[in-house]
């Protein structure tokens, strides 16, 4: 039993080791200085001869990739708000219009509402580049390309956080919501009082994958926003040159901590949302 | 407001053809504690339901107080339920969960506080108001659903089967707390079990149900001694009265059943051991003996005889298998039109 037990230790150490080293590397990356990385990098970015190296850790850990991020790259600064400002009021289109289709969905009855379903589903299985060009010609027409509303507003009607609250607002017992209404609510205050509480860990992880999906875009805003001035953080990265390696990969990290904090916050959610779409990974 | 309940040749029919609750009737007075009792799918719950307006009703009416109730939506009712699962909110802390029917009817804040801490009180709620219903027994989680259901002082209460979760210790004493709580609100109460025990000994009235269709509807006493028909005769008792179509040879006992019975029953405390030659002595061989402790249940077979059950004294002495005459008293024997 020790010995299975120490074995699966092992397996899984070893499978931890090759998911963490990018990681590992990406941060050890972000505090080398301009100098050491171009020698470091330079049989690749520049044809020199020899191998690339990644070291450990740098020779000579430095901090002015940060600062120079920081103080002196206002276009990153730009971008980050550009994905706040897409991101957050996506996700929270998401939930505002995604809870309550998802709530009547769970409990209600109605005329086709399996067949509107399967038409959620359908569309939520679609990928982007099959709806790409309706959705163009649409946000063309309507005078919404190169704004945030480009990105906003398909987005906050995306089908996927509708399916994923459905199975946790269907789970709730029917009993609870008898109870409320037996207790003096109305359907609408049945839906905030014990709905939204009890379906909390779906809205949760449908914000979180949701979040994870748009911060990490990268076809939808180069489709619909053409002024790089509207690019998201997403886009600056492969924006940056061979040259500015240090800055590149400490952009990297810090665009990464967002996405690592709600990750860590909402691991829970994550994997029980996760489990309720019926997805694998 | 009369909280007094009429329903008036109530139906419900489910999906698949399912009749679930056929042509119901009954009155129910104001104050009074009615146990509606029957095997599963009786409909007892589904008419539970249809009366918090739960179920949509397919024909007849509900009326409490003189007014119909059938599309009056269950937030208007006035009407409080206990379920079976209790139904108590897990993300509200137990006061909130008490507190919930006072705030959806926009009490000011004072009111629901001397509410909230009162019913509490009477039902020993105190030290728990803190917490969540997930850090509760299944007795204190009872008693805080009783208490959401009390705190409004509602015109009715209606009760699904809130104590089948129960250990049985347990049942027995939130079956009296139950009972007394009634007694002292004096709302009109509506009880739904499949336990006999807890509908003999809880409510003024039984309302017996059998595939949708009310059987009988009376005192405990009257459904036990006076049964309406066989099969209120065979479900309520443990054991259940002795039951046999009459033309199965009932008169070969020494009696002569009435004109249009169709059934004849005789609850088990009323065979008793007689001597061989004494008159109406019937000879029967013991199949089974069940020591109940306080009474000993035996189980009788006699040629070309139904089955039939006795209950007797702990000191019996009868074996399996030993031979034994047996006499039904005569004034015990309940006959039945169907």
């Amino acid at each position: 039993m020790k010995a299975k037990k120490w074995l699966m230790l092992c397996v899984l150490a070893f499978v931890a080791f090759f998911l963490l080293t990018p990681l590992w590397l990406l941060i050890s990356g972000s505090l080398m200085g301009g100098a050491e990385a171009a020698q470091n990098f330079a049989p690749v970015l520049e044809n020199a001869e020899g191998s690339a190296i990644w070291p450990i850790l740098p020779k000579y850990p430095t901090g002015q990739p940060l600062v120079q991020l920081l103080l002196d790259s206002p276009e990153f600064f730009a971008m980050f708000w550009n994905s706040c400002a897409q991101v957050f009021p996506l996700v929270a289109g998401q939930i505002l219009i995604g809870a309550p289709a998802a709530w009547a969905f769970a409990r209600y009855d109605f005329k086709f509402k399996k067949a509107l379903f399967l038409l959620y589903i359908i569309l939520m299985l679609m990928p982007f580049q099959v709806t790409m060009v309706s959705s163009y010609l649409v946000l063309d027409s309507m005078k919404l390309m190169d704004t945030v509303w480009a990105i906003i507003l398909p987005g906050a009607a995306s089908t996927f956080p509708v399916f994923i609250m459905t199975r946790f607002f269907a789970a709730i017992p029917a009993s609870l919501t008898e109870a409320a209404a037996l207790d003096g609510a109305g359907p609408f205050r049945v839906f905030l009082r014990v709905g939204l509480p009890m379906g909390a860990p779906g809205i949760l992880s449908a914000v979180i994958l949701g979040f994870f999906e748009y911060w990490n875009a990268l076809e939808v805003p180069l489709t619909f926003l053409k002024d790089p001035k509207n690019w998201p953080l997403s886009l600056y990265l492969p924006s940056i040159s061979a040259d500015n390696l240090g800055i590149s990969l400490m952009a990297s990290v810090v665009m990464l901590a967002p996405a690592l904090l709600i990750f860590l916050f909402g691991q829970k959610y994550l994997e029980q949302g996760i489990c309720a779409a019926g997805l694998k990974d | 407001m009369n909280q007094s309940i009429s329903i008036k040749n109530a139906h419900k029919w489910y999906p698949g053809g399912v009749h679930a609750v056929n042509d119901m009737s009954m009155e129910i007075a104001e104050g009074e504690f009615v146990v509606f009792v029957g095997p599963s799918g009786c409909g007892k719950t589904t008419l539970l339901r249809m009366i918090a307006g739960l179920e949509e009703i397919h024909g007849g009416t509900v009326s409490m107080g003189g007014r119909v109730l059938n599309d009056v939506p269950p937030k208007d009712r006035d009407i409080a339920m206990v379920f079976q699962n209790y139904a108590l909110y897990p993300t509200m802390k137990v006061y909130d969960n008490i507190a919930f029917p006072l705030k959806m009817r926009k009490a000011n804040k004072d009111e629901i506080d001397t509410a909230v801490r009162d019913v509490a009180r009477k039902l020993d709620l105190g030290p728990l108001l803190e917490r969540r219903p997930g850090a509760l027994s299944g007795g204190q989680r009872q008693r805080v659903a009783l208490a959401r259901a009390m705190v409004r002082k509602p015109k009715l209460f209606l009760m699904d089967e809130p104590l089948s979760n129960l250990d049985a210790k347990l049942r027995v004493q939130m079956r009296r707390e139950i009972v007394n709580l009634q007694r002292e609100l004096g709302v009109t109460t509506i009880y739904v079990t499949h336990d006999q025990t807890e509908a003999m000994t809880m409510g003024h009235r039984i309302a017996v149900m059998h595939e949708g269709v009310l059987q009988q509807i009376d005192s405990p006493g009257a459904v036990y001694d006076r049964p309406a028909n066989s099969f209120t005769a065979r479900f309520i008792g443990s054991p259940p009265m002795n039951v046999w179509p009459i033309d199965e040879g009932f008169s070969c006992y020494g009696i002569e059943p009435p004109e249009g019975a169709k059934y004849a029953g005789i609850r088990p405390e009323y065979v008793e051991i007689a001597g061989e030659g004494d008159p109406g002595a019937i000879p029967m061989r013991v199949r089974g003996v069940e020591r109940m402790g306080r009474e000993t249940l035996v189980f009788l077979a006699g040629e070309g005889l139904p089955e039939l059950a006795m209950a007797v004294g702990s000191d019996c002495a009868l074996q399996p298998g030993e031979g034994v005459h047996v006499r039904l008293r005569a004034q015990a024997v309940r006959y039945m039109a169907g």
